[in-house]
């Protein structure tokens, strides 16, 4: 058992020090992650990607502005999306996120009010809306979590945006009822004051339904979060690359000479076989450990219990382990061996729905897929991710687990046939 | 002395291209020699060291090392072997301590007694300064060391060397041939592969020429030259612009020559004495209009043999 723990680890060792290696199985399906989830959901489809997002406001604004601003940060729309803290201490909140316990602070400055309503209008002084001050909301964020505050940047936008508009809004009201002759020059301004404020502070108010509407609407177009399909699916697809990789270097070491002289050794080809196996999987497991806790850590998703979790990547990973010995026992050299890989990679995510939702699949395509790790573990992890347990991933977790002893066993054959 | 390699008629065929590599082999290695087995590229050589390694299984006969059968026991007596093959056998992501580390747990070693043998193997090999050092950085001479050092791990009763020494420069070619006397001089007892004959004659007590499977002679290496008698041979360089065949062939009717030889620009004859077959040589040469450039005379070799026994010089 020794040895075949050396061999394990040798390989364990030898792929993570393969800086292309890391690309394939970390960097590329954490990017691609990102990437196909923005494109398809706007990074969150449905309230169950991105969540909780820790966020500082600082409000100095003592008029009904800076309020509007900090009640749409706390509005129960996004209680789910964003964490809101409401604090008076700045340099705490920025220190929180210099920490990286915060995605961003918010800073609504004093003259934030004063700068949609100058004061001077209500007491007649027309300068008033000339001198009004250039007001600056400042959002804090947090470098490392560029997902999370650029979302507080764009709620910021949008809320001054809106406010803007009601503005000016507002001006042009006033400029047609003058038009008409409806209102005087001498009741302009007074009009004019009213009616913009009333404008900006519907315009404010109204933020909270705008939020509300968006994400009603997203749902309804989509009802499915790319991102928490994705974090999964985009690790299972890459967790074939690599188990594929490990069984080319299984060919590879014959290629190098290692593999004869590890045969030198008084090591039994049972003993070497077997820690090349060991190292496939412990490869596989490590990869899919790290991306689904990355996927928890970074993106948010929830990927499900733990107690299920567990199970459902160890069977996967064990049957994708099978793939890739069949892989290695039936291709002649490595480089066979790595086109293989890539073929069957790529063909198992299309087949089982890698790029795209599973259930959008014809139901044909579902069943041949089945044969595939890709098909149970999206499965299982669809099942995981919509709140699922231990008690609903069993059928997945034996399916993979009949794949695997499946494969073990014609991998055996072929393989000896080839060192008998 | 005692016999620690006992080969009997030894074949090994390969499948389904039906290439007979050994034929009927039968040798012995004795404790503490340095043995070497001559011959070249395609001789069977390198065949005959996998079956002995118990990589490959023989088509017929048998092999005993240190007691144990390769075709019977082949686990058992791997213990008692250490490994050194032609082609560098190592991870190159590895540094030069993570894989003698690797290795010496294949060979079954652990703990205290492996780090320090590690340690020892590397001041030996004069790679200690870059033991931290990822092998895929080194030289080809220094991974050539290493190679061998990994066969040196776990202290084995004997050491195939398959061709240690191919491809690299003189002076790693010096450090690998001192290595291999100063191991033999410690006890180790060496089987070692070459066709130059140059390394089996520093190196060797006893030789095995091998060439097409068969091995043609063995013994000690005066007991081989004897076989050729009191014979010497004689070397005539040719200009680069002359063919050598027209000449050979008419050397080849001259009496008292025994054996007849062409290469590039060389033509190898063994004669019982070369002063006497010298002239008649340059007649022949001068009348086919053959430029000599020059001509070498040597006492009885190993290549000699070769050439005697098979007709072909050794680099053929």
């Amino acid at each position: 058992m020794r040895k075949i723990l050396n061999v394990a680890w040798k390989d364990l060792v030898t792929t993570f020090r393969d800086p292309t290696a890391l690309i394939v199985m970390l960097a590329a399906p954490y990017a691609l992650t990102l990437v196909m989830a923005f494109a398809f959901g706007g990074l969150s489809g449905g309230g169950g990607g991105l969540s909780g997002i820790p966020v500082f406001v600082v409000n100095y604004d003592k008029g009904e502005f800076g309020g509007f601003l900090q009640q749409t940060f706390q509005s129960p729309e996004l209680g789910d999306l964003l964490d809101v803290t409401v604090t008076a201490d700045e340099a705490a909140a920025r220190a929180a996120v210099d920490a990286d316990k915060a995605a961003a602070v918010v800073i609504i400055p004093a003259d934030l009010t004063e700068s949609i309503v100058p004061s001077g209008l209500a007491s007649g002084d027309p300068s008033a809306l000339a001198n009004r001050p250039q007001s600056v909301v400042e959002v804090y964020s947090n470098p490392d979590r560029p997902v999370s505050s650029s979302i507080v940047r764009s709620i910021v936008d949008q809320f001054l945006s809106r406010v803007s508009a009601g503005a000016v809004g507002g001006q042009v009201a006033v400029a047609q009822l003058m038009a008409n002759g409806l209102l005087t020059p001498q009741e302009a301004l007074s009009k004019g004051l009213e009616i913009g404020e009333r404008a900006a502070r519907q315009a404010a108010e109204s933020r909270l339904i705008a939020v509300q509407g968006e994400t009603a609407e997203k749902q309804s177009q989509a009802g499915f979060d790319w991102l928490t399909y994705m974090a999964p699916s985009m690790a299972i697809l890459f967790l074939m690359f690599t188990v594929s990789n490990g069984g080319k270097t299984l060919l590879a070491e014959r290629d190098w000479g290692t593999l004869p002289r590890l045969l030198t050794t008084p090591t039994t080809t049972f003993q070497v076989l077997g820690g090349k196996v060991c190292g496939i999987y412990l490869t596989g497991l490590a990869q899919m450990g790290i991306l689904l806790v990355a996927s928890r850590l970074m993106l948010g998703v929830k990927i499900g219990p733990l107690s299920a979790v567990v199970p459902v990547t160890l069977a996967l990973v064990a049957a994708a382990t099978g793939w890739a010995l069949v892989l290695a026992a039936y291709a002649r050299t490595a480089g066979q061996a790595n086109q293989m890989g890539t073929i069957l990679s790529l063909a198992f995510g299309g087949l089982a729905g890698n790029f795209f939702p599973r259930q959008a699949l014809p139901q044909w395509i579902r069943t041949v897929s089945l044969i595939t790790p890709n098909a149970w573990g999206l499965d299982a992890f669809g099942k995981l991710t919509a709140g699922g347990a231990l008690g609903d991933v069993l059928v997945p977790i034996a399916g993979l687990l009949v794949l695997a002893v499946a494969l073990f066993l014609a991998a055996s054959v072929l393989f000896r046939r080839q060192y008998a | 002395m005692t016999a620690i390699v006992q080969v009997r008629n030894l074949s090994k065929r390969y499948m389904p291209e039906n290439v007979l590599a050994v034929d009927d082999v039968s040798f012995e290695i004795q404790q503490g020699e340095i043995f070497s087995l001559l011959g070249p590229n395609g001789a069977g050589k390198t065949t005959t060291i996998s079956v002995l390694s118990c990589l490959l299984a023989p088509t017929a006969g048998d092999a005993f090392v240190a007691g144990h059968s390769v075709v019977r026991e082949p686990v058992g007596g791997k213990g008692g072997i250490g490994g050194v093959p032609q082609e560098i056998a190592l991870y190159n992501v590895l540094s030069a301590r993570e894989n003698l580390v690797f290795w010496g747990r294949m060979y079954g070693m652990g703990g205290q007694q492996l780090a320090r043998r590690v340690d020892q193997l590397l001041e030996q090999v004069g790679l200690a300064d870059r033991a931290k050092s990822r092998v895929g950085t080194f030289s080809g001479g220094m991974k050539r060391r290493l190679n061998i050092a990994v066969g040196l791990l776990h202290k084995p009763q004997i050491v195939y060397m398959d061709e240690p020494t191919v491809g690299i420069d003189p002076q790693s070619r010096r450090n690998i041939l001192d290595m291999v006397k100063a191991l033999n001089r410690e006890g180790m007892t060496v089987l070692y592969t070459t066709h130059y004959m140059e390394e089996a004659h520093e190196l060797s007590h006893r030789v095995g020429i091998m060439d097409h499977g068969k091995l043609i002679a063995l013994g000690t290496q005066k007991e081989l030259t004897q076989q050729v008698g009191e014979y010497e041979t004689l070397r005539l360089h040719l200009g680069e612009d002359q063919d050598p065949a027209p000449l050979a062939e008419a050397l080849r009717a001259v009496p008292g020559i025994v054996q007849v030889s062409a290469t590039d620009h060389e033509i190898v004859l063994i004669v019982p004495e070369a002063e006497d077959a010298l002239p008649p040589a340059i007649t022949k040469a001068n009348e086919l209009g053959v430029k000599v450039r020059s001509v070498d005379i040597q006492e009885p070799t190993l290549e000699t043999v070769f050439l005697h026994l098979t007709g072909r010089a050794l680099r053929d």
